[in-house]
């Protein structure tokens, strides 16, 4: 192999490019784990590791049948989807009796066959044990890339020169193997070339051996590529040349090539001879058209049909939910805009009890990205999607400079209190003496918290509170972001949730999540936002909506906000269910006694929802004392604080009078949108290009983390030690984990979330949606391909009409 | 007379364009650095038609699923192996690539 550093680079660029990249744990962001294969038909994933399964188990289906979720109509309508040919197949008639053949096809699926997943080769037990060099590459990856206290990378160093450096002087090492170390070229592509051409790979196994080294640790792998875009001297060749080396070094072979076994076929016609006995009345004979319709049901298609069923049933189920929306008559005194988030859904549908309140749904950040720089944090936050590449710079600054320098001060004396405790805790020399000084109160601080978390949390508030008040603030966005830009983006987002009619009172409300002891509590903060708290964008949102210049703009554009119009920042807590009005202080007397007047309905809604939410919630009930159910917010020992967005699997875009009082059992991600406001169709564009694709990341994450906990999901949450902001790792080394925990999809074999992709509703001109779809290749993607589905309709009237590759269905009936 | 060429003291280059989803661009970009070209240029958000279908241009709320065009101009002799590259990391993702004569002003600032 005569390969140039380019083409080396070229080679490792192909390899890498199927990897997803993974966000660090304080910015947890739900992705797709395999949207690079987004491209392909949903169940192709050539190069993704060894039993990748995209599907349930045949078992797991026909238990879902017989448990009632998917019912013998949805295996039809699938059948009729996806294998057109039988539906179209004359009718079968043996031994005198006639059966059409899609009566022949169900009947077969209802017959369970072995699941087509995927097996390797070798052994699982073999796959699944990490070599010696996972472990020792894993162990320089945390170290390099881990706390920077522990990293020894030198300034501008980059991974791969650092360990060479470093590991030639590891004496965990054998002699020898630190003078093959020693040898090797200091840069990572020379060290990657001469170890691949020392092992005679040549230019037709180059690929499939980068890929077998990125498969070995792919967790590593998504969170590399994650930073390599932020950060230089990090990158996939690093890693790549890190793991060779240590081959190299310790004489270790590479990791074979994960061959799949290939799905068994199914044999046709002992198959169509049971099938002939069970349906003909045991005739031995003219199994031929049997056979023949067996043959399209392959097992790789028929787990695929059975998916496809499931949806089916469950866009029938909300289709169901969606026949008799409430109509209130009065026109609301305040309107509520929430997240599109599927927590959201549930306490909309309550505060909407009320008939003088009405919501609205929109993606959290409210169309306001933010670099944001909270008072006294020491860090910005972006508050933007991850489809966003920069946000407003924007800082949080106290209304009274000497308040806010107080609480600095008490805040700096209480940080450097705890850090000198950890620092001497975790100290080696320090450790024992400080167990000796301190430990009996941490002891029983510790008892306090784990026996009475409620109490202690309110204790913890009062001293919070005591020594380091609150100061208000506001939120102050840059000179640059002029009036000009704000009314841009202000009119976006009203034309986006069609809201143009203003109640005196607008409350945006962005979520958040409180627990305690968390390592994945961004992943239930908005994703919206960054995987942070989504107050700050409510804040700025509220700021820019209330800027008399930006309303003048507005108006020259034709949406006037009446001057008794009024936006308040509000925040959900979806763990407790409670909602807070912002900014107190910026807020006049007259919207005061508005809300004043609404907190009646607010406490209503909180605590309806959250008695629904205990239904759900693993050790909770629904008898249960309010205060108890949301105090697992505060329980350190708790593994199910909330339950996130499990369930989702539907998005529903139109107006919310289609909607409002259905109950859609907090599955479906709402986004507010009205045809007739958006003539031109370019906020359905923005919905259809950002939170549609976001919601489809949700789902997937939750899909794949349900269906591959192993892989593709955090595994066990009681298992996870965190490196540093990287991960987590199961135990005390091995393959960073990505994707959600078990206990965010399920507790102990019962699922709580129910792996359906993403069904999406919209309610626009059909031809707007076509005209979108048509020009935007991810949505192209992910529709042809089997990814998601979409129905629209004109009006509310309208049946709704599935979108294929060929156009929208002409079909008049709903989809069942 | 004959009429001056307008390549005069001009120096010749190769010029390549690429038109791919703005994920593949960090790759690209690389390949470029690594050639040893001096530099290149990204337009944002490029629309178009092909053979896939329409392409539209920017999205209000994402910058990542859209096309961008990398311009990069290097000289000849630097141009097969980033063209080789190129076209490799093209045979496994979607994305054209054109190449042509461009000839150059300041020939230094591009080797």
């Amino acid at each position: 192999m005569n390969l140039t550093p380019l083409m080396l680079r070229t080679r490792v660029a192909i390899a890498a490019q199927t990897i997803t990249s993974t966000w660090p744990l304080d910015s947890f962001i739900a992705v797709n784990p395999l949207s690079r294969y987004e491209h392909l038909r949903f169940g192709e994933g050539p190069g993704l590791p060894a039993g990748t399964r995209f599907t349930r188990s045949g078992q797991e289906y026909l238990t879902a049948h017989h448990d009632g979720d998917i019912p013998v109509q949805a295996l039809r309508q699938a059948l009729a989807e996806l294998v057109p040919e039988i539906a179209g197949s004359p009718d079968i008639t043996i031994n005198g009796r006639t059966k059409t053949a899609l009566d022949v096809a169900v009947e077969d699926l209802l017959e369970p066959l072995p699941t087509p997943e995927h097996a390797d080769t070798s052994s699982h037990e073999e796959q699944t044990m990490p070599s010696v060099v996972d472990e020792l590459t894993a162990g320089w990856l945390a170290r390099l890339l881990g706390s920077p206290d522990w990293n020894t990378r030198q300034d501008g160093e980059s991974f791969y020169p650092a360990f060479h450096r470093l590991a030639t002087r590891d004496w965990s090492l054998p002699a020898a193997s630190r003078r093959r170390l020693a040898a090797l070229p200091p840069t990572p592509e020379g060290a990657l070339l001469h170890v691949l051409e020392s092992r005679n790979i040549d230019e037709s196994t180059i690929d499939s051996t980068l890929r077998n080294q990125l498969n070995a640790l792919p967790g590593w792998v998504s969170h590399i590529v994650h930073r390599a875009q932020t950060e230089e001297g990090t990158t996939v060749l690093d890693y790549l040349a890190t793991r060779v080396a240590l081959h190299h070094a310790l004489n270790q072979p590479f990791p074979p090539t994960a061959t799949t076994t290939p799905v068994k076929e199914r044999d046709f016609r002992r198959d169509a001879e049971t099938l002939s006995k069970r349906l003909f009345a045991g005739s031995p004979t003219g199994q031929g058209p049997l056979s023949r319709l067996l043959m399209f049901l392959t097992p790789t298609l028929r787990p695929l049909i059975w998916q496809k069923a499931a949806e089916i049933h469950y866009r029938a189920t909300l289709i169901h939910a969606l026949d008799a929306p409430d109509s209130p008559t009065t026109p609301p005194k305040a309107q509520f805009v929430f997240c599109i988030d599927t927590r959201s859904e549930g306490m909309r549908r309550h505060l909407e009890g009320d008939p003088l309140v009405s919501t609205f749904g929109f993606a959290g950040f409210f169309g306001v990205p933010l670099h944001f720089d909270a008072l006294h944090a020491t860090a910005s936050r972006e508050h933007y999607p991850a489809l966003l590449s920069g946000g407003i710079p924007s800082t949080e600054k106290p209304t009274n400079e000497q308040h806010a320098e107080v609480r600095r001060r008490r805040l700096v004396a209480s940080s450097l209190a705890d850090e000198s405790s950890a620092q001497a805790s975790h100290t080696p020399a320090a450790a024992f003496s400080w167990a000796e000084a301190a430990g009996w109160f941490h002891g029983i601080a510790a008892a306090a918290r784990t026996l009475t978390p409620n109490l202690t949390h309110r204790i913890d508030q009062a001293l919070t509170k005591h020594t380091s008040p609150d100061t208000a603030t506001h939120i102050s966005l840059p000179d640059t972001f002029d009036i000009e830009k704000q009314a841009n983006l202000a009119e976006a987002a009203l034309r986006m949730m069609g809201l143009t009619t203003f109640a005196d009172l607008v409350v945006l409300t962005g979520h958040r999540s409180t627990t305690h002891n968390n390592l994945f509590q961004s992943a239930l903060d908005c994703g919206a936002c960054g995987g942070n708290a989504g107050a700050p964008n409510a804040r700025a949102a509220a700021l820019i909506f209330n800027n008399a210049d930006v309303r003048t703009v507005l108006a020259g554009r034709g949406l006037s906000i009446p001057a008794s119009t009024r936006f308040v920042a509000a925040e959900h807590d979806t763990t407790t269910d409670t909602l807070t009005i912002l900014d107190p202080h910026l807020i006049p007397p007259h919207h005061h006694t508005l809300l004043h007047q609404l907190a009646p309905t607010i406490t209503a809604a909180s605590d309806a929802l959250t008695q629904e939410r205990a239904e759900a919630l693993p050790g909770a009930s629904p008898k249960g004392k309010t205060r108890t159910i949301r105090g697992r917010a505060h329980d350190w020992a708790e593994m199910f604080p909330e339950l996130g967005l499990a369930g989702n699997a539907a998005l529903l875009i139109g107006p919310r009078h289609i909607s409002r009082g259905c109950d859609l059992k907090r599955r479906v991600f709402l986004h507010s949108y009205d045809a007739d406001t958006d003539t031109d169709g370019q906020a359905l564009e923005a919905i259809m290009t950002a939170p549609l694709l976001v919601a489809q990341w949700i789902n997937h994450q939750y899909y794949f983390s349900t269906l591959n906990p192993d892989t593709l999901g955090a595994g066990n949450k009681t298992l996870h030690n965190p490196i540093h902001n990287l991960g987590t790792l199961a135990g005390h080394g091995g393959d960073l984990r990505t994707g959600l925990p078990w206990q965010s999809v399920a507790i102990g074999e019962h699922l709580l979330h129910t792996p359906l992709r993403l069904s999406v509703f919209i309610q626009a001109p059909l031809h707007r949606v076509n005209r979108i779809i048509d020009t935007t290749d991810a949505l192209r993607n992910l529709l042809n391909n089997d990814w998601i589905t979409l129905h629209a309709r004109p009006h509310a009237d309208a049946p709704w009409r599935q979108h294929t590759p060929y156009g929208f269905t002409r079909t008049r009936r709903n989809p069942s | 007379m004959t009429t001056p060429s307008p390549f005069e003291n001009l120096t010749l280059m190769t010029r390549i364009e690429i038109v791919c989803p703005t994920t593949l661009t960090e790759t690209l970009s690389d390949l470029i650095r690594t050639t040893g070209a001096t530099g290149y240029t990204n337009v944002a958000s490029v629309s178009g038609l092909g053979h896939g279908g329409h392409h539209n241009g920017p999205h209000l709320f994402n910058d990542r699923d859209s096309l961008t065009m990398i311009i990069t101009v290097l000289p000849p002799s630097k141009a097969s192996a980033l063209i080789e590259a190129i076209r490799t990391v093209l045979t496994h993702d979607s994305g054209v690539m054109f190449v042509s004569d461009t000839h150059v002003s300041r020939p230094g600032y591009f080797q």
